[in-house]
């Protein structure tokens, strides 16, 4: 008998096969057949998009997959919805088409989409112009504005087109934009200046500062009140000098957000200019927002002017003016208000002292005797019979003592006898106390702030620190069981102080939601199975893991991550590059949540490298998770992206760096500031620091 | 020879460096990575800032204009009397004595709260 050496394998590999063809099923089960149905057609539909192109082209509309089902497939869906689009005649799903490739973002359909621009329907044509925004390309911009000029072409749809222009960085298109912010609208068609106007802003770092300079001041004097509004609120980035003249007048324009734009730009420009128009403007004011526009505006300028004017306001015959006088004078946070301030206390209108209560406890003075007087002030409140004055007296005179009076907030107002008043309001009161007193690490506030952070009605990071920092047993045991109950506030709570039972109570929370990988059960499942450390669950959460939804994959590549499999990373960063870009701002904190520093070690460096991704979505986004995480290394590729020429990559960059919760984002944006030479991307980073604050 | 010659080219550039005033940054440049190698130093002090409603970032704005400074690492307070903060600076590029004076041009200064630690 002759030896067969391939007989083994072969054989091997035949025994293997049904396994592997099970393990394939598996991968592809669809919700019906994990619960014994069969797959319906629609669902059928959906597990074929990846493999076959043409599976839309002849589908009806009731068996048309929904976009959230289809995205859950990536960037392998893109062919099959490009044919979707060339192919399909069902106007409606085209649209839908349309609308999940722009939400996938795979600029491997830039032509095809550019094909659809000749639809005949308008919703396509509209919804195909928002999907090139997305993915913007100079080859674009012959097309669009093609579009845009034809005669016949809907309103919505050329709307669309200035929107996706604004993404497309090119010279040309800031001098079609720029001609039509000035070209005078047809009678029976909606006017698209303002439109133009917002597209052209979104360029500005494509044009030359006296020219934006010069446009700006042409809209602020327009006719179209929404261009004359776009222009107000540019001008409070651009901080020029040359606009004041033209801001001036728009104090006393018709809307009222206007007149409250211009004058808080003119605060921004800082030019001594506007003081006397700001001094002029100040005892005509009707409007809250308007007088402390105003009085911050005034106080930059010229401080003495202001406290001359503000003076005049707070003894005004009418209570509800000295009432907004004694707030700007809190707002601007000097002790020079102190004087003003302690006769509007002494004011017959409650509401007047309370607002001076409030205002005083804002001041902030380096001097020993004006503070003292200001506690003296406030002294006869902290016992007044009025509760919310009470309260807020209480409050300042905390503030003014950096957090010396927790005695006062305890006993006067947690202590509150809630028979003397209303329930409602007592409880109110009690609440904020006790707030104030955990933030403060004041142990005497334990069992109310336990109760109310596992009930989830205080559920702050500071209150679940709190409990953290008194976690027994007993706490730890509440906190679980408020867990399995479904309230998934509490998972952070459960996965960093892990009590008993967590492992096996997550493991079949998960197990229980196996047929519905997209369910929040899951999710939550796996951020505590992956904190919790435990590697004897690993083979679970790696089979959880190989699923084709994405979310999942995410969740649980992270948590095989968290669990000591580094050959996770590689996965995490695929599921990354398959995810649609409109998912991926979502994705970060799914991400970032790893603190164990050997995922991070594992995950950092293939991050850094992603963040040379031709494509800017993954690429911040791989930036924005680092930014969780190292934000001193990570906060330069986000900068650079306010520097990019593409007007998109920019946008995207100020939105990560806008919503980055660390502070430590807000010192570093401060020291990019500082150093920026080009005044737009440091207009930019201004703007960024206004919007966080 | 050519080795101690870059040194000492280096060493005069990060002291001419530390000694200049700052003028307004030039169009082109903007903040950079300061490798992870060059030494830091950090000094906690605390201050009481003059009064605006933008107290904490304009001291900022204006300390950070010295490319020795590295980063000012505020407390969670709130407005501009006694703030505790944490400034780490090159001492290569910055000297302390230099990095006090424009403290002291900038808050006043209440308090030491160390005199020296490296940072975190």
């Amino acid at each position: 008998m002759t030896k067969k050496p391939w007989l083994g394998p072969v054989a091997l590999a035949a025994g293997l096969l049904p396994a592997a063809i099970g393990l394939v099923q598996a991968y592809r089960v669809s919700p019906s057949e994990a619960a014994g149905r069969p797959m319906s057609t629609r669902e059928r539909i959906l597990a074929e998009i990846p493999d076959d192109p043409k599976v839309l082209i002849n589908v009806k509309f009731r068996d048309m997959p929904g976009s959230p089902d289809i995205l859950e497939w990536g960037k392998r869906s893109t062919r099959a919805l490009e044919r979707c689009l060339a192919d399909n005649v069902d106007a409606n799903i085209r649209v839908r088409c349309a609308v999940t490739l722009n939400a996938l973002g795979d600029r491997r359909a830039l032509k095809t989409l550019q094909t659809a621009l000749a639809d005949w329907d308008a919703d396509v044509r509209r919804e195909v112009v928002r999907a090139l925004g997305r993915m913007p390309d100079a080859s674009s911009v012959d097309p669009l504005i093609a579009l845009y000029r034809r005669a016949d072409e809907e309103s919505h749809a050329r709307y669309a087109v200035l929107a996706a222009l604004a993404k497309i960085s090119d010279q040309k298109v800031v001098g079609f934009l720029r001609k039509e912010m000035t070209a005078k609208p047809d009678e029976d068609e909606p006017d698209f200046r303002p439109a133009a106007f917002r597209a052209l802003w979104a360029q500005r770092h494509l044009m030359a500062r006296t020219t934006l300079t010069g446009d700006v001041r042409s809209a602020l004097k327009s006719d179209n009140d929404d261009l004359v509004y776009e222009a107000t609120l540019a001008c409070s980035e651009l901080r020029n000098k040359g606009l004041v003249d033209a801001l001036i007048p728009l104090m006393e324009h018709k809307w009222e957000g206007v007149r409250n734009k211009a004058v808080y730009a003119l605060g921004r420009i800082g030019d001594k200019k506007a003081t006397k128009a700001l001094l002029e403007r100040l005892p005509k004011v009707r409007e809250s927002r308007m007088l402390n526009n105003i009085a911050f505006a005034l106080e930059r300028l010229d401080k003495k002017a202001f406290y001359d004017a503000i003076d005049d306001l707070a003894t005004h015959k009418q209570a509800v003016i000295r009432l907004n006088a004694a707030f700007v004078l809190g707002d601007v946070r000097h002790a020079e208000g102190l004087p003003l301030l302690k006769k509007a206390l002494a004011d017959d209108s409650e509401y007047v002292q309370t607002s001076a209560v409030v205002a005083v406890g804002k001041l902030g003075t380096t001097d020993e005797t004006k503070r003292q007087e200001a506690l003296e002030a406030l002294k006869p409140f902290v016992s007044q019979g009025n509760i919310v004055m009470r309260e807020h007296a209480i409050y300042a005179t905390h503030q003014l003592t950096k957090g010396g009076r927790l005695d006062l907030i305890h006993d006067k107002l947690f202590k509150l006898d809630p028979n003397r008043y209303g329930y409602g309001q007592a409880r109110a009161i009690q609440y904020r106390a006790a707030i104030a007193l955990a933030e403060a690490g004041d142990p005497r506030v334990k069992d109310y702030i336990v109760n109310c952070v596992i009930r989830g009605g205080c559920s702050t990071q500071s209150t679940r620190a709190y409990v953290a920092a008194r976690a027994d047993d007993s706490i730890k045991g509440k906190v679980l069981l408020g867990w399995a109950r479904g309230d998934y506030g509490l998972t952070s709570m459960v996965s960093s102080l892990g009590p008993n039972g967590a492992k096996p109570i997550a493991t079949s929370v998960l197990e229980d939601a196996w047929s519905n990988p997209r369910s929040w059960h899951t999710r939550e499942a796996l951020h505590v199975l992956g904190k919790l450390g435990d590697g004897t669950v690993l083979p679970l959460v790696q089979r959880r893991a190989n699923t084709r939804y994405l979310w999942p994959k995410v969740h649980g590549h992270m948590a095989s991550l968290r669990l000591g499999d580094s050959a996770a990373a590689d996965k995490v960063v695929a599921a990354l590059q398959q995810m649609p870009a409109e998912w991926l701002p979502s994705s970060i904190h799914a991400v970032a949540i790893a603190d164990q520093q050997a995922a991070r070690d594992a995950l950092a460096p293939k991050l850094e490298a992603l963040q040379k991704d031709p494509d800017v979505n993954i690429a911040l986004a791989a930036a924005a998770i680092r930014l969780r995480w190292t934000p001193d290394k990570a906060v330069f590729r986000l900068v650079d992206g306010l520097r990019s020429n593409s007007a998109y990559e920019r946008d995207l960059a100020e939105r990560y760096l806008a919503k980055a919760p660390d502070k430590r984002v807000t010192f570093l944006l401060r020291r990019a500031l500082a150093r920026e030479g080009s005044d737009d991307v440091a207009d930019r980073l201004r703007a960024i620091l206004d919007r966080r604050g | 020879m050519f080795r101690y010659a870059l040194a000492l080219l280096l060493v005069a550039g990060c002291g001419g460096q530390a000694g200049s005033q700052v003028a307004h940054p030039d169009p082109t440049s903007h903040d950079e990575p300061v490798p992870a190698g060059v030494k830091r130093a950090q000094v906690g002090l605390l201050l009481s800032l003059p009064p605006a409603a933008d107290c904490e970032e304009q001291f900022d704005l204006e300390l950070y204009r010295e490319r020795g400074v590295d980063m000012i690492d505020w407390d969670d307070g709130r407005g501009c009397v006694e703030r505790g903060v944490d400034i780490t600076y090159l001492p290569e590029r910055l000297a302390r004595p230099k990095l006090m004076q424009r403290v002291k041009d900038l808050a006043t200064v209440i308090d030491r709260q160390q005199p020296e630690k490296a940072p975190q």
